[in-house]
């Protein structure tokens, strides 16, 4: 895989996954 | 009778360990001790006071991120730090992600091996430090709960503070016992990463170009300080591919005896030290029980059909069989021919993939209990299970509240003890109540999408994947068994178990691997999504639950009140548990193992 690439992406995704349990946190305030 | 022994025998002396263990945790989450000089300087710059509920999961999150975080760059510079002596490179940038995410939520689901991608760098910084804090993040998400029922949502205690004590008053000390006992028994402790040693039968493993034999590289590592807290975190992940099957990862009997018990220490005394912290132990025993009962039945059900039956696979057919299959044009006649079975004894059961150091029923055993606390450890290949057998270690995933994982299988159980009595009450036309505070239409939105979750993220990705192509090439087997090692990795991610069916092609390991399996990337970024979303809402959602239900004022007990102390409420516990397990995934299980059982292609009873 190209790093440049993959490197940014990936990780970028597994903080957005984790960005939003912090959605959920903040959705829970509101139920 | 033998084979029952080993089983009972593991439970029962974890069992007893765990009564004086959740004394001893409850004393030290209640903050009852009195820390030494050297360690109150640590613990008063930790102690934040106390945060509210919505602090203390932001705390949580912001560390958890920190951790993959951490977990990543270790991995990403793992060709330039030392302890390399074999020279690992970087591992694929989705294998990466998939692995920190894995890691940092006690997971340990393994797209690599560790003996083959991982140097002793990553080894110690990466993986043993995950040990220690994935597991721990669990344990102060139970305690936060504890507190908020207890005390209410602004008193749910220091995240900091508690992670500490965790680690510094729980982890390390039965860790450094379990270590040195794994010592004397033989498993290596070397920062060394390989011996390099000519085998005994000269060219066994192939000749170089000039002629002469090759020699074999034999991994080693610092074992005895990894696999204590790989059982006593129930985080799973093996130093090598094999896991606890590799004779340097479990060397004799009595490392399987006690890696089983480790794996389960933690999870019982929790439950225990719940009871203890609400000043409701009798309920916490109920609790117990209903776990126990549950678990003896996984392990009862997994040691039988597997210990008890022959391997379908190697049996004889002498007959041929004529079958008919549905196919998108209509039906279509099979026939199997008669097979002549392979010349092996199976009196003692299905043998495939087991080692037999252990004992014969080790196996099985083995895989109900580690699929139950959610470790994920193995010492057995899953995928060599009996059919039926295979079904007790996806079950254990599926309701993901037998004792549990450290601190969310109480949580989890917590979920269900709110449905159950919601449902209770409803029967019965009162409104429910638990621990004296009424149940309402948050609470119950809220254990909802703290249960659903869990199915959603296994039943939608496994239909996705064996749907395309994405899993129809990841198989190593057809069929039904194929729907199965796609279900179970799904199950497995969900449930933060980390234990695979392996038979599934979804390793791309190093970065520079010529060959990697062809599917490996969807497999890898779907286990993030899955892995991180069945971590953190299932413990968010409670979180909040019981911050509302401790700011409820507690309506005193009455004639009327729901006793929650009581066989009949083991009962309410464990019929709303199987219930919403088996409606939740009975299709899947009769599309896999069931369907596996009962056909005949390939293999069938």
């Amino acid at each position: 895989m190209d790093l440049w690439t993959w490197i940014p992406l990936t990780f970028g995704l597994g903080i957005a996954v984790l960005g939003l349990c912090f959605a959920f946190l903040y959705a829970c305030e509101q139920i | 009778m033998n084979m029952w022994l080993l089983p009972i025998s593991m439970l029962l002396t974890t069992a007893l360990l765990a009564i004086p263990l959740s004394r001893y945790l409850a004393w030290i989450m209640n903050g009852e001790y009195k820390a030494p000089g050297f360690l109150k300087w640590f613990e008063d710059r930790l102690d934040t006071g106390n945060l509210n509920w919505k602090q203390y999961t932001v705390a949580l999150l912001v560390f958890n991120a920190l951790l993959f975080t951490y977990s990543y760059v270790i991995m990403a510079i793992q060709p330039w730090m030392p302890l390399n002596e074999l020279h690992r490179g970087m591992l694929a940038p989705t294998t990466m992600a998939h692995a920190a995410m894995s890691l940092s939520t006690n997971t340990d689901l393994q797209h690599w091996s560790g003996d083959v991608h991982f140097s002793n760098f990553s080894q110690i910084f990466v993986m043993i430090a995950n040990f220690f804090f994935s597991a721990s993040i669990g344990f102060c998400a139970l305690a936060a709960i504890i507190r908020a029922l207890r005390f209410g949502p602004d008193k749910v205690g220091s995240f900091f503070l508690d992670m500490w004590r965790v680690m510094i008053y729980m982890f390390l000390p039965v860790g450094f016992v379990f270590s040195l006992i794994c010592l004397q028994q033989g498993m290596p402790m070397t920062f060394k990463s390989a011996h390099i040693v000519p085998t005994l039968e000269p060219a066994a493993m192939g000749t170089t170009d000039s002629g002469q034999a090759k020699q074999q590289t034999i991994v080693v590592g610092p074992l005895a300080a990894f696999i204590p807290m790989k059982q006593l975190g129930t985080n799973g992940g093996g130093f090598f591919g094999a896991n606890s099957a590799h004779p340097f990862e479990n060397p004799t009997a009595l490392t399987n005896f006690l890696e089983s018990v480790a794996m389960m220490l933690f999870p019982m005394a929790l439950v225990l030290m719940y009871g203890r912290m609400l000043h409701k132990l009798k309920h916490a025993w109920v609790i117990f029980s209903v776990m126990m009962g549950l678990m003896i039945g996984t392990v009862v059900w997994t040691v039988y059909f597997d210990t008890y039956k022959p391997n379908p696979g190697i049996t004889a057919h002498p007959q041929e069989r004529h079958f008919e299959i549905a196919t998108a044009s209509g039906k279509k006649p099979v026939v199997l021919p008669a097979v002549a079975g392979l010349p092996v004894d199976q009196h003692l059961g299905n043998l495939e993939s087991k080692e037999l150091r252990f004992g014969t029923s080790a196996g099985a055993t083995f895989a109900a209990m580690t699929v139950d606390v959610t470790c994920g450890a193995v010492n057995c290949a899953h995928d060599s299970l009996n059919p039926m057998a295979a079904i007790s270690p996806m079950a254990g995933m599926w309701v993901n509240c037998i004792y549990g994982g450290k601190g969310v299988g109480m949580i989890n159980m917590l979920v269900f003890l709110i449905i159950g009595v919601f449902v209770a009450g409803q029967m019965v036309g009162r409104t429910p109540e638990y621990l004296g505070k009424k149940i309402g239409g948050r609470e119950m939105k809220l254990a909802m999408i703290g249960l659903l979750i869990h199915p959603i993220m296994i039943l939608w990705p496994t239909g996705i994947f064996a749907a395309t192509s994405w899993g129809q090439k990841a198989e190593f087997n057809p069929g039904p068994h194929g729907f199965s090692e796609i279900m179970y990795e799904f199950s497995s991610a969900s449930a933060n178990n980390g234990s695979g069916f392996e038979g599934l092609g979804d390793t791309w390991g190093l970065n520079d691997n010529p060959s990697p399996a062809p599917t490996s990337r969807p497999w890898d970024i779907a286990t993030v999504i899955v892995i991180c979303l069945s971590r953190f809402i299932p413990i968010i959602a409670p979180i909040a639950l019981a911050a509302g239900m401790g700011a409820k004022k507690a309506a005193p007990f009455g004639l009327g009140t729901m006793r929650d102390d009581t066989p009949t409420f083991a009962f309410l516990l464990t019929g709303t548990i199987v219930i919403l397990g088996a409606l939740l995934f009975l299709p899947v299980a009769a599309l896999g193992p069931v369907a596996e059982h009962l056909g005949p292609l390939p293999f069938g009873g």
